[in-house]
C-alpha cells in the first residue's frame, strides 16, 4: 500500500486508562451501532456535526462566556461595543467575543451545508455511474 | 486486518482531518472578520453583516464540500488498493505459493513458478531464462507441449 497510515490512537498504559477506555468503549459502540441502524448514512453527518458543534463551543464560546465573567460585562451584540470607551479593554474583547459567538453559528451552518452538498454530489456521481454501467 | 479495525483507524483519521480544517476555517473566519472591522470601524450596518454572515457561510461550505469530495475520492481509491492487494492475497493462496503461471488455451497449465517480488523481467526475459523455447508455448496443440513443470521451477531458483 502506497498511503501514508497515520498512527492509531494511543493505547492508554495505566491500569485506570485502560478500564476507563473499555469503559467508554462499551458506551460509544452500542451508541454507534443503534444510531447508524436508525439513520443509515445520516449518522455518520449528524456525529460529525454534533463533534463540530462540541469543538466549536469549547474553542469559541467558552472562552468568550470566561472572559465575560471576568470583565463582568454581558455583550450580546456589536452596537453594545460600540457603546464602550475608544480606549477601553473592553471595546476590543467585545468585539472577538460577539464575533466568536458569530462565527461559532455561520461555521456550523457552513460546515452542515457543505457536507450535504458533498454527499449530493456523490450521490449524483453514483447514480450516473450507476445508469452508465447499465 | 479486520475490517472493524480499518472502520475504525478511518474514522479517527477523519476526526483528526475534521478537526484540523475546523481550526483553519476559524483562523480564517478571524482573519476576513479583523479586515472587515477594520474598513468598517465596527460600525456594521444591518447588510454588511447580513452579508458577512452569507458570504462566510456559503464560503465555509463550499470549503468542506471540497475537502468532502477529496476525502472520499481519496477514500475510494485507497479502498481499491486494499481490495487490489487482497486478491493478489488470495490469488497466491490458491496457486499454492505460485507466482506466475502460463495457462495454456484449452486450460493446461504450461508453467508454474515462483518468482521473488525484487525480480522484474519481461515474459521473453522469463522464458529465456528458464531455458524455454518460445515456439513451445505457441504450439497450437496440448498434446504436442511437454513441458517438465518441476524442473523448471527448479532451474530459477
Amino acid at each position: 500500500m502506497t498511503a501514508p497510515q497515520s498512527p492509531p490512537p494511543d493505547r492508554p498504559k495505566t491500569v485506570w486508562g485502560k478500564k476507563t477506555e473499555a469503559f467508554l468503549e462499551q458506551i460509544s459502540e452500542p451508541i454507534d451501532i443503534i444510531g447508524s441502524r436508525l439513520m443509515g448514512d445520516l449518522w455518520r453527518t449528524f456525529y460529525e456535526t454534533v463533534q463540530d458543534a462540541i469543538t466549536l463551543s469549547l474553542l469559541l464560546h467558552v472562552p468568550g462566556w470566561i472572559g465575560q465573567t471576568i470583565l463582568g460585562k454581558n455583550f450580546s451584540g456589536f452596537d453594545v461595543c460600540l457603546e464602550e470607551n475608544w480606549l477601553g479593554l473592553n471595546r476590543y474583547a467585545c468585539f472577538i467575543i460577539v464575533g466568536s459567538d458569530f462565527f461559532l453559528w455561520f461555521i456550523l451552518a457552513g460546515r452542515l451545508i457543505g457536507r450535504f452538498l458533498a454527499d449530493l454530489s456523490n450521490l449524483r456521481n453514483s447514480g450516473r455511474r450507476r445508469n452508465g454501467s447499465n | 486486518m479486520a475490517p472493524t479495525n480499518r472502520e475504525n483507524l478511518s474514522l479517527y483519521q477523519d476526526a483528526k482531518l475534521s478537526f484540523l480544517s475546523l481550526l483553519k476555517v476559524i483562523a480564517q473566519a478571524y482573519v476576513g472578520f479583523f479586515v472587515v472591522l477594520l474598513i468598517t470601524g465596527g460600525r456594521f450596518t444591518p447588510f454588511s453583516l447580513s452579508l458577512l454572515f452569507c458570504a462566510g457561510t456559503g464560503a465555509v461550505a463550499w470549503q468542506e464540500r471540497n475537502r468532502r469530495l477529496k476525502l472520499s475520492q481519496d477514500q475510494s481509491s485507497i479502498q481499491t488498493e486494499v481490495e487490489t492487494v487482497a486478491t493478489d492475497e488470495t490469488l497466491k493462496q490458491q496457486y499454492g505459493g505460485v507466482d506466475l503461471q502460463i495457462n495454456h488455451p484449452q486450460g493446461v497449465v504450461l508453467l508454474q513458478s515462483k518468482i521473488s517480488r525484487a525480480e522484474s523481467f519481461t515474459v521473453e526475459e522469463f522464458l529465456k531464462k528458464s531455458g524455454i523455447q518460445l515456439d513451445a508455448i505457441a504450439l497450437p496443440s496440448i498434446e504436442d507441449v511437454e513441458i517438465p513443470v518441476q524442473e523448471l521451477s527448479n532451474s530459477i531458483s
